[in-house]
């Protein structure tokens, strides 16, 4: 299993939510695939140097959102993942960063043509 | 038996400092710090609990037992860190070793030869000879290794460079990895625990002044930054442990509706570290200064 | 309990390099004193060991970790009082020992050999002695117990130096010279099992004394 975990102390983000972000973000671009177990909190916490609680959080967070499934005395693993759902959130993620970029465009006085052209070449690129 | 150890209004009274009624509890499987300036009554609670004092009232129980009806068999499973070694610097480390290994009922040696690997702990030293981290070292390698549900230290780390100190700390967490032993971590270095203490207990002049998670005692507090001309309002009140400057103030704020009206009203708030706190809350009664 | 014994014994491995030498150095001292000599020694010999154990506990600290680890106060008492006996013995082995060796050497050295009387004076005035000093140590600790057992010290050591001397009649004082009489007049091995007796009385009643003092302590 590839787990890339980066926790930083500076950010105003509490450490909790980082790991669970971070965590969720494997899944989401399928680093992660269903049924896979996950670290356990306290070895994941001896590895990250924080605390049991703040591991726990994470996971209880993610529990709640339908990302992981925990059983008790084996573990926790990646939840059959609600296709539906993860579509959404998925698309949500474009929405937001192309209203950012739609943002950087007004800012920088580009016109929807040369926006679109811009996107264009993108996915051709992607391709 | 969900908590490790509980302490209930101890009180022990002594000609210049009172502890005074007393009560916290440690759940298992977690680490906990204990944090305090230095003379706020942390070592007398650890050697009240070691029974090294008298309690003058109060009950302590651990592993669900009384401290001292059943003194032997707690101690059994206890493992202990001091902030001097008190080890009789005339032996080796081996003999020294020897010497704790016969007093406890499960000395475990394969884990005292791999702690002593680690450590480079050299046993054929005179304790007299060793460094203090050294010493630290051996302590703590003698505390793990005689299956000890319950480590208790009392300012291991201090007077210890910071290499010396994340190794402690490392090996901290390799004791949780079993949810039913505990640590139990007095210090009045706060840096220490701001990554790895599930719980924070601080004492203050004898007193017990929270006990809360780590994280939530962090979420809970801001460190606010603002104009002195914030001080001449009501939101004053909202502020421990002002401090003044020349060009503004600082202070802490509890809970998180004191730091938005801050806000609002023009101060910055930052996360506190636990030192930020420790420090406010013990500045509070010479808070205008 | 032994390894608590054999602790004291090996924290004071020093001294216990330099007992041949003290004992060598205490023959020479007490040649006017004759058969008291031996008792003399012995008892030299284990006060020095008492107190150097107490000295080395205090300068450790060693309470705070003796009563940390899952041992009994009562043993760490009962320890120093079983190690009163093992002081007393090992002296009587190096005083043998020695005595073996200077026989092989013609030098003019009065030895005076061990009498039944002389090792029961011995033990007597030991278990006396600390049977005084240690309820005072674990009550209050070394520091002022050390003084405690200095004045018992010098008061048997020399009391006892005058009364051998005045059993070999180099003493003019009249009491002395009584009490010396006294001593020579009883039977002997009666007397002696008396002695013996009796201050094992003493040493457990102090023992006693000790555990309870040694309990209400604090470090």
């Amino acid at each position: 299993m590839l787990l890339n975990i980066i926790i930083s102390n500076t950010g105003d983000k509490p450490i909790y939510q980082q790991i669970a972000d971070q965590i969720k973000d494997h899944i989401m671009k399928g680093l992660l695939e269903e049924s896979e177990p996950l670290p356990s909190i306290r070895s994941l916490a001896k590895d990250l140097n924080i605390s049991v609680i703040t591991t726990k959080r994470a996971y209880d967070e993610l529990e709640k959102e339908g990302f992981i499934a925990t059983i008790a005395g084996k573990g926790s693993y990646v939840a059959a993942q609600n296709k539906e759902l993860l579509r959404e959130s998925r698309i949500k993620i474009v929405e937001e960063k192309l209203s950012e970029a739609v943002i950087a465009a007004k800012s920088a006085e580009l016109t929807f043509k040369e926006l679109e052209e811009m996107l264009k070449f993108f996915c051709e690129e992607e391709k | 038996m969900e908590n490790i150890l509980e302490v209930k209004s101890l009180t022990k009274t002594f000609q210049d400092f009172t502890l005074s009624n007393i009560s916290f509890s440690l759940p298992r499987g977690f680490i906990t710090g204990f944090i305090g300036p230095n003379g706020s009554g942390k070592t007398t609670t650890i050697k009240l609990i070691m029974n090294l004092l008298k309690k003058d009232r109060g009950e302590v129980s651990i592993f669900g037992l009384d401290h001292i009806r059943h003194e032997r068999e707690i101690k059994n499973r206890i493992g202990f860190v001091y902030d001097e070694s008190h080890f009789y610097e005339e032996l080796t480390v081996e003999r020294m070793k020897r010497f704790i290994a016969s007093a406890y009922n499960n000395w475990d040696e394969e884990k005292f030869r791999s702690l002593a690997g680690k450590f480079s702990l050299p046993l054929n030293k005179s304790i007299k000879d060793l460094s203090r981290g050294m010493k630290v070292k051996f302590s703590l390698a003698a505390a793990l290794s005689h299956k000890a549900d319950l480590l208790i230290m009392d300012e291991p780390t201090s007077g210890l460079d910071p290499v010396v100190r994340s190794e402690i700390l490392d090996i901290l967490h390799d004791v949780i990895q079993d949810e039913n032993k505990g640590v139990f971590f007095s210090t009045h270095i706060t840096s220490d625990l701001d990554r790895i203490a599930d719980y924070i207990i601080m004492i203050y002049k004898g007193e017990i002044l929270f006990n809360k998670t780590k994280d939530e005692l962090i979420e809970e507090h801001a460190v606010i930054k603002g104009p002195l001309s914030l001080l001449d309002t009501s939101l004053k009140n909202n502020l421990i442990g002002i401090k003044k400057g020349i060009y503004g103030f600082e202070a802490l704020t509890a809970g998180k509706e004191a730091a938005d009206a801050l806000v609002k009203a023009g101060a910055a708030a930052e996360k506190p570290a636990l030192e930020d706190i420790m420090l406010y809350y013990t500045r509070k009664e010479n808070g205008n200064a | 309990m032994l390894n608590l014994i054999f602790k004291d014994l090996l924290i004071q491995k020093k001294t216990l390099g330099f007992l041949g030498l003290y004992i060598i150095i205490l023959t020479l001292a007490f040649q006017s004193v004759g058969s008291g000599a031996f008792t003399s020694i012995i008892i030299a010999v284990t006060y020095q060991l008492v107190i150097t154990a107490g000295s080395l506990e205090e300068k450790t600290g060693s309470d705070i970790v003796l009563n940390s680890l899952p041992i009994s106060r009562e043993k760490i008492v009962a320890a120093k009082y079983l190690s009163v006996f093992f002081y007393g013995l090992m002296a009587v082995l190096a005083y043998l020992i020695y005595a073996a060796l200077l026989r092989l050497v013609p030098i003019p050295i009065n030895i005076p050999p061990i009498t039944p009387e002389s090792l029961a004076a011995a033990f007597t005035v030991i278990m006396v002695m600390n049977g005084i000093y240690y309820p005072v140590y674990f009550k209050t600790g070394f520091v002022r117990a050390r003084i405690i057992s200095l004045i018992v010290f010098f008061a048997f050591f020399f009391g006892l130096i005058s009364l051998f001397e005045a059993a070999g009649g180099s003493s003019s004082h009249g009491v002395l010279q009584a009490i010396a009489g006294f001593f020579s007049s009883v039977n002997k091995t009666q007397f002696s099992l008396m002695l013996i007796g009796g201050a094992l009385i003493f040493m457990l009643a102090s023992l006693i004394l000790s555990i309870k003092l040694y309990r209400g302590r604090e470090f």
